[in-house]
């Protein structure tokens, strides 16, 4: 028979559901900005004329990849607020 | 030189501390209520499934509040025509100039033209909703909606305020959690009743003086982003526009052919090669994903949008709540909520184009022939 050494509710199951899905949610999409923003910056350094077109591809690259970010949150609030 | 850094650092940390102490435990600041769905001011049809019942809600109020003032302001704008352009109308034909050279230098000057209504529409439409959010009108001023023991009147949360026509939450409601849980599952109407009305008193006993309402505030007004519905018909109208120039630039039979290329496979099976039918197989199975590619698109159209202005508004809550006195501060978030506002529209319209040239031009090698003779 296994005994539960601490009592836990749900309600706080709830939160720390919430927490670890933005936590590991926002691990990947943090990564990828950082290197997408550190190739751009590389690319920008060797060929600054190119500006405009690497920093357009660069927001736009960052949007997908934060799109994941956010689908992570949307999932906390959900999570946290609405269940 | 370093450790003085060291010490401004850690009197910065303390001090920070401090005010959260302060603000959580002695000035006990009002916590953040967040409400996903979207508060009904007019029903209009009403009826027991809440997927059937037709109502006017505060997000779409705001949206035909928003679609007035870009309207007023076009109409004032082109109202006076000169050979000289000034003041208004300067202003916006350089907006409307800056917008065209954007999309026309993406998509080409052609297509560009022919993209341009619906880009210029998404980015000035989202950009302008999403930083009206941000004036004090939003989420402050609205409809009482009383507290009662009838189901569709019972909520988890309430505030307290004044008694009077139009309420105002300003500056500290108090804050009243029901205990909802206990009424779940009575299955007779009366009992239940009579539990909910039990749990109100319980919640809300000492709290309230004379000539005050306990309920929740439905505001006139709320960032239109912020209700998953708005998006995602933002998502639908911009899904539908890139199929559509797809259609009537490449014919309906080239075009399916991108999303259901199976036709190499076909041929293979009956020449019986095993090496064509092979990699028929494998175009075939490519252009499914990217049916499955387009499907998906409403969604990540739709959150991306959603959620990062509902994260902004969360965010301007809980800073307020934890930081009272430290209000000042809270100008470096709005100042953030105007730059996610306008990238987050920017990046919906910028998405937008990048789909329709994607969707206008054809695969393969024939396609680039005949793109040729255009």
């Amino acid at each position: 028979m296994l005994v539960p050494l601490l009592e836990i509710s749900d309600e706080a199951l709830k939160f720390v559901g919430a927490a670890l899905a933005i936590g590991i949610g926002g691990f990947g999409p943090g990564l990828a900005i950082g290197n997408l923003v550190g190739k751009a910056m590389e690319a920008l350094g060797r060929n600054p004329e190119a500006q405009p077109v690497i920093q357009t591809n660069m927001i736009l690259g960052i949007a997908f990849a934060e799109a994941i970010a956010i689908y992570a949150l949307v999932v906390a609030i959900m999570i946290g607020f609405v269940f | 030189m370093k450790a003085r850094l060291i010490v401004i650092g850690a009197g910065g940390l303390a001090f920070l501390a401090l005010l959260l102490y302060l603000s959580i435990f002695v000035f006990k600041a009002p916590k953040a209520i967040v409400d996903i769905k979207s508060e009904k001011l007019v029903t209009i049809a009403e009826s027991s499934n809440e997927a059937l019942t037709v109502a006017i809600t505060n997000t779409l109020f705001t949206a035909w509040v928003v679609m007035a003032l870009l309207l007023l302001i076009c109409f004032l704008a082109v109202r006076k025509r000169a050979l000289l352009p000034s003041g208004l109308y300067n202003a916006f034909e350089a907006i409307i100039e800056l917008i065209l050279n954007f999309v026309t230098g993406i998509a080409g000057e052609r297509n560009g033209r022919r993209f341009f209504p619906l880009i210029a529409t998404f980015l000035l439409y989202i950009t302008l909703a999403n930083w009206l959010s941000l004036t004090p009108l939003f989420n402050t001023i609205g409809i009482f909606e009383p507290l009662g023991a009838e189901e569709r009147e019972f909520h988890e949360h309430a505030v307290v305020a004044k008694e009077g026509a139009v309420t105002l939450i300003l500056p500290k409601p108090t804050n009243i959690e029901i205990d909802a849980k206990a009424c779940e599952g009575l299955a007779d109407e009366h009992e239940a009743e009579a539990c909910r009305e039990a749990a109100i008193e319980a919640a809300t006993a000492g709290k309230v003086k004379s000539g005050e309402r306990v309920g929740i505030l439905a505001p006139y007004l709320r960032g239109i982003n912020t209700d998953l519905m708005t998006p995602l018909s933002f998502a639908l109208v911009s899904v539908f526009f890139v199929e559509w120039w797809g259609i009537s630039s490449l014919g309906f039979l080239r075009y399916a052919r991108k999303f259901a290329n199976w036709g190499g496979f076909i041929k293979g099976i009956f020449s019986l090669n095993i090496g064509r039918t092979l990699n028929g197989f494998i175009d075939g199975f490519v252009s499914f994903l990217e049916f499955i590619a387009e499907v998906a698109r409403l969604i990540s159209f739709s959150f991306r949008l959603f959620g990062n202005m509902l994260a902004g508004e969360i965010l301007l809550l809980v800073m307020t709540s934890l930081i009272v006195l430290a209000a000042p501060l809270l100008v470096g978030f709005y100042f953030l909520e105007l730059f996610v506002g306008f990238i987050q529209a920017f990046v919906f319209g910028a998405l937008t184009l990048v789909f329709a040239v994607l969707a206008v031009s054809a695969h393969g090698p024939e396609g680039h022939a005949e793109e040729g003779h255009h």
